[in-house]
């Protein structure tokens, strides 16, 4: 693709041009060097401060690493997560902020023995009875 | 969401496709495991460049791959790739981000200057920093929309077309915001020292 036609410069065929830059940037300094090489020299003259500023921009963004304990932990707790039914409730906790989390899991913690003990009551109760009843009896 | 051995022997997840991928990942972790593999590197830089530190990239990421997880059974391919999806939620969720913090969007100065770049002379890579510090600062004056672009195109080397779908925006849109964006980008450098602007433009040889 020759870029000498824009001479006429109009508006998408500039936009074109630099995208082509950016793609160009992003594969490697041959694959600029190339596409400056068929393209007009008036032309390049005039757009030259956006390329040199877009050279600017993909040296100033390098790509980065996350840390490798990250990337497992996370696996590990959606490879659980996964295991789970509902992994709505548990997609909602993660994304609390951890103080909440915290709280969420005591208050859980707290809801889930209350409903228990109250659920032992009537358990408890008629064994009591029926202990009293036994023991009255003997 | 466990399969049987006997279904999961069969499929081969490294040289499926993300389509394959998605479909199976609706009732087998493996599959959503690979899509994992895939994308977290990708969506971890996204972010980064997003919040501007490591803690909060790797929060967000993990809440990212979270939801994705407790939706990808309704998850259907309505002409936004699997990717995409992923990457409006990691948008959304850095929206949220911001909007909890009352921040400006930030692409990150501090990790990324003292993440130790090397040159040879002293001086130079001074001035280099320097102009650096000064473009990274320039590009978080710019609308959350083109930072977005730019960490896109040269941070994640995505297609235009991987771009528009994003954005949800034409190829075409794309190309323009991109001129536009080099356009606001070079003003803002040039109203930084409104007394001294050539001299603001020399030093990025521009």
């Amino acid at each position: 693709m020759l870029f000498s036609f824009f001479r006429s410069q109009s508006g998408s065929q500039v936009d074109d041009f630099l995208m082509a830059h950016a793609d160009a940037l992003v594969r490697g300094v041959e694959e600029v060097q190339t596409l400056k090489d068929r393209t007009d020299p008036a032309f390049l003259h005039q757009v030259d401060d956006l390329l040199k500023l877009a050279e600017m921009i993909s040296l100033a963004l390098p790509g980065v690493i996350p840390s490798e304990q990250f990337v497992n932990e996370l696996r590990q707790q959606l490879i659980m997560a996964g295991t789970l039914d509902d992994v709505t409730l548990w997609a909602w906790i993660r994304g609390l902020p951890p103080r909440t989390q915290l709280a969420a899991s005591i208050g859980g913690a707290t809801l889930t023995a209350g409903v228990v003990w109250f659920a032992r009551r009537p358990v408890r109760n008629a064994i009591e009875g029926w202990w009293h009843r036994w023991t009255a009896t003997a | 969401m466990m399969m049987g051995r006997e279904v999961t022997a069969e499929r081969n997840y490294t040289l499926a496709e993300d389509t394959e991928l998605v479909e199976w990942a609706k009732d087998d972790s493996r599959a959503f495991g690979e899509l994992y593999e895939r994308y977290v590197k990708k969506i971890y830089n996204y972010i980064y460049y997003r919040t501007g530190n490591h803690h909060d990239a790797e929060d967000l990421t993990s809440r990212v791959f979270f939801r994705a997880l407790a939706h990808i059974r309704n998850y259907t391919d309505r002409g936004v790739p699997f990717s995409a999806w992923l990457y409006r939620i990691a948008h959304n969720l850095v929206a949220n981000w911001h909007r909890d913090r009352g921040r400006q969007q930030v692409v990150p100065l501090d990790d990324y200057l003292a993440s130790g770049l090397s040159f040879d002379a002293p001086e130079a890579a001074a001035e280099d920093s320097e102009e650096e510090q000064r473009l990274l600062e320039s590009i978080q004056e710019l609308p959350e929309e083109r930072q977005q672009l730019l960490i896109l195109k040269f941070v994640e080397r995505l297609s235009n077309a991987e771009i528009g779908e994003i954005m949800d925006r034409t190829e075409g849109a794309i190309k323009s915001l991109y001129h536009r964006t080099l356009l606001s980008l070079r003003g803002i450098l040039e109203d930084e020292d409104p007394s001294k602007p050539e001299k603001r433009r020399r030093r990025f040889g521009l």
